[in-house]
């Protein structure tokens, strides 16, 4: 793939967050959905936004796009406040909400070409051509979208999104219902607009691994609220995650373990599985170990830290609660 | 302007807007069938009371009696045809999940809802032009031009044929106020919903229940008729009297703006406030 | 002196029987005079005044072929006449057939002097009971008549004259109707209430109604076929 975009040249404004959320609060029927939540995304920042279903991650990113009005708070993008009645900014955003339903009638050139007119600015049939080009779709462009897959919908979702060369890219679970080949593309097209291309781009998702491998910031959002932000270099301590490791019989296994030096890494243990917490790097050392006394392994798996990091700080924060 | 021609070709690439146009056709020739077939016997037993009388002769059944009788679909069938595209404007879009994306452009909302509104007017203009067609000029091809006898309650009213033409031509103009009007009420209530059945239902039940209301002689309702948009719709049929009473069908003519820009400022109003969850 | 007397009262005779004609010779004067004309075919414009229909004046063309044959040829448009019954020649409101003929005398009507008839047809079956007739003797013409028939009542028609009188074919002729309600259901018709019908005020309905008919020019015993009455 080739990214033909122009880079961009906001380079005054370079320290200037692209997106800007301050205290913003939402209720709905007397339930509070978000609780001044706030959070700044920089140029270039791929930022992962989590959290559990119903935290209020789609709240947040609709009332970003203007969807949904909040009972307070403010949204700046490029340091222009957005709300309903200033609107043109959101020529500057490509989004996806959730799922990127089309209209099923026409073609995904249509479709394309129609949401493109939208958008406030001048899209070239060549910009076109080459946005079906980076997501895949090339050859199919013209079949009616009745026709295509959930992943070719998805692509030409983000087609959409970023025909007219946005400078932020929102994503509402992109990767939501495809399988693991679509959740790869996905995560491959999303890297690549981010790191490649040089989209800022607020990405949400369930799927903590993929955020994990992209994602450079991060958010955790639970019950409306901010419990986490940073960068997840900072964040994640690798030291801190937990791998499993299946064996015979952990009887045999445990009273060696405890005699050793990854005795202060046990966690739990099972009928055939115990739990180390040490850093990935030094998994490789702990199967010479095994092997070396004569354990017989029949697995060994890393839980995803940023997984393991996500339950641990919401059930903290459910605690709290 | 996109916005418009965007909104435009959507409804002109739907299937369900060439069904509409199938079924006008449909509704005018089955008409016309039967008044080839039975005319005669229809009209000896509609002038009944008159024949008790006078003897009424010469071309009876013509293209301007059966294009007549095809605009009486103007009270229930094409209004249905009208809301089944107008009911589904803003809700067929959040069923479908197009709103949404829509809605992340940067258009304003009110400039949504009034393309939804030209949009729809648009294609009132062209299933009425297209109505005109084959239940007028259809009707003159197959039966041929005559004088036209216009039964009313208390009245026949007789129209000599070289002072017919015009009658149709602002009756249809006025067709396309009356089911304009039908087109903003059905937009407004699909504001308000989230998929397109209701509103179409509910357009269809006012239609209904205010149609009775309008047509009962009943003198708590008299109050309330002025008022009904139903009881303006008809107004097309004050061309066909004589003479014609251009104050009352511009009072009517009135009402009916009256509701389309009430409905248009209803909808701008409500959907400039609601949250987009769909 | 009583021949003076006696002269006198003999010219009195002569001149009093020399104005007052006989009503039945006076009848069968005009009937001939009537039935003279065969067939005509006439320009006429036709003018209904009855409240329950909205018509414009129609042109047309009147065709007459005795003793009753008439039609009204609007050239594509329609023709509206009286019911059969109520025939618009005045061959067919003048009885034929034996008659009695009643002679009520003279009086005045639109400033001229006319011999009245009343003439009862001695058919049980005719259409008509009786026939009251105003009578110019001195043109020999029916300015009015009013024809009561069996079962459409009283019809009385006012007639005047111009060129054709010596042919008894008038110029115009308005023809008096008695009318019976004309009523249809509202939910049928679906009609649009104007303004000023939301608020109904009962208003009294006329009973009577008018048909004017102008007759242009005639073109008289011309040998019309009968084809041209036959078609629909």
């Amino acid at each position: 793939m080739t990214c033909t975009f122009a880079r961009h040249k906001k380079t005054l404004f370079a320290l200037a967050p692209v997106l800007q959320v301050i205290d913003l609060k939402k209720s709905f029927k007397g339930l509070l959905a978000l609780d001044n939540l706030s959070f700044e995304v920089h140029k270039g920042d791929i930022y992962g936004f989590l959290g559990q279903n119903g935290a209020g991650k789609s709240t947040a990113m609709r009332i970003i796009l203007g969807l949904i009005f909040p009972d307070s708070g403010i949204v700046n993008i490029n340091g222009n406040r957005v709300d309903q009645a200033n609107r043109k900014e959101l020529k500057q955003v490509g989004a996806i909400i959730e799922r990127p339903d089309m209209y099923t009638a026409l073609s995904g050139w249509e479709n394309l070409r129609m949401f493109a007119m939208l958008s406030s600015r001048q899209v070239s049939q060549n910009r076109l051509k080459e946005v079906i080009q980076i997501v895949g779709l090339k050859g199919r462009e013209h079949d009616k979208v009745s026709h295509y897959s959930l992943g070719m919908k998805q692509r030409l979702g983000i087609a959409v999104a970023i025909a007219h060369e946005p400078e932020l890219l929102i994503l509402d679970e992109p990767t939501n219902g495809l399988d693991p080949q679509g959740i790869a593309e996905i995560r491959t097209l999303i890297s690549y607009l981010g790191h490649e291309c040089g989209n800022t781009i607020v990405v949400s998702s369930h799927m903590l691994f993929e955020i994990e491998q992209i994602a450079n910031k991060m958010l955790i959002i639970h019950k409306g609220k901010k419990i986490v932000e940073g960068l997840v270099s900072e964040l994640l301590k690798p030291e801190e995650t937990l791998v499993a490791v299946t064996v015979t019989d952990c009887s045999l296994v445990i009273p060696k373990i405890r005699a050793s030096q990854w005795s202060q890494c046990l966690q739990s243990f099972a009928s055939n599985t115990f739990t180390l917490k040490l850093n990935p790097a030094a998994v490789p050392e702990l199967n010479r170990w095994l092997v070396q006394h004569e354990v017989e392994v029949f697995g060994i798996t890393a839980m995803h830290s940023l997984e393991n990091y996500f339950l641990n700080i919401t059930s903290h924060a459910t605690d709290k609660n | 302007m996109q916005l418009i021609k965007i909104e435009i070709y959507k409804i002109f690439t739907r299937p369900r807007t060439y069904i509409s146009y199938a079924v006008v056709a449909a509704i005018a020739l089955i008409i016309q069938l039967a008044m080839y077939t039975n005319g005669k016997s229809f009209v000896e037993f509609a002038l009944k009371g008159v024949n008790e009388q006078f003897d009424i002769k010469g071309h009876i059944v013509n293209g301007y009696l059966v294009a007549f009788i095809i605009m009486q679909s103007l009270m229930v069938h094409i209004p249905l045809l009208v809301t089944l595209v107008s009911g589904d404007a803003i809700s067929g879009e959040a069923a479908n999940g197009t709103l949404r994306l829509l809605l992340t452009k940067p258009i304003s909302r009110t400039a949504f809802v009034i393309a939804k509104f030209l949009s729809s007017f648009i294609y009132t203009i062209s299933l009425i032009l297209w109505f005109a067609v084959v239940a007028l000029f259809l009707s003159l091809l197959i039966f041929g031009p005559g004088d036209l006898i216009n039964l009313k309650s208390d009245a026949i009213v007789i129209l000599l044929k070289d002072d017919i033409f015009w009658r149709y031509t602002a009756a249809f103009f006025y067709a396309i106020l009356a089911m304009t009007t039908i087109s903003g009420i059905s937009i407004l209530l699909s504001a308000f919903a989230s998929n397109s059945i209701g509103p179409i239902v509910t357009t269809m039940g006012l239609l209904v229940f205010f149609t009775i209301l309008s047509n009962l002689d009943i003198p708590i309702f008299n109050q309330l008729k002025p008022f009904l948009f139903t009881s303006h719709m008809l107004a097309w049929k004050g061309f066909f009297d004589d003479p014609v009473p251009y104050a009352s069908i511009a009072t009517s003519a009135l009402v009916l703006v009256t509701y389309i820009i009430f409905s248009l400022l209803l909808t701008i109003f409500y959907f400039n406030k609601k949250d987009i969850l769909s | 002196m009583i021949k003076y007397i006696l002269i006198s009262l003999t010219f009195i005779f002569l001149s009093s029987g020399a104005e007052a004609i006989d009503g039945a010779v006076l009848f069968d004067s005009l009937k001939h005079k009537v039935l003279s004309v065969n067939d005509y075919t006439a320009k006429v414009k036709m003018k209904i005044n009855v409240h329950y229909m909205k018509i414009p004046q129609l042109n047309g063309t009147m065709y007459y072929k005795s003793p009753d044959m008439l039609r009204l040829e609007r050239h594509g448009g329609l023709s509206i006449l009286p019911k059969k019954n109520i025939n618009l020649t005045l061959s067919n409101l003048i009885p034929t057939g034996q008659v009695t003929i009643i002679d009520l005398g003279y009086t005045t009507y639109k400033s001229s002097r006319v011999h009245v008839l009343k003439v009862v047809p001695e058919d049980d079956n005719s259409t008509i009971i009786l026939a009251k007739i105003w009578i110019d003797e001195d043109k020999l013409l029916a300015v009015r008549t009013e024809t009561t028939t069996r079962n459409d009542g009283t019809v009385a028609m006012d007639l005047t004259y111009g060129k054709y009188q010596n042919l008894a074919l008038p110029d115009s002729v308005v023809i008096y109707l008695n009318l019976k309600e004309y009523k249809m259901p509202e939910g049928v018709t679906m009609d649009y209430n104007k303004q000023s019908e939301n608020v109904k005020i009962a208003e009294p309905k006329d009973t009577k109604g008018k048909i004017e008919i102008a007759y242009l020019d005639y073109q008289v015993n011309t040998g019309l076929s009968n084809s041209i009455f036959e078609r629909k």
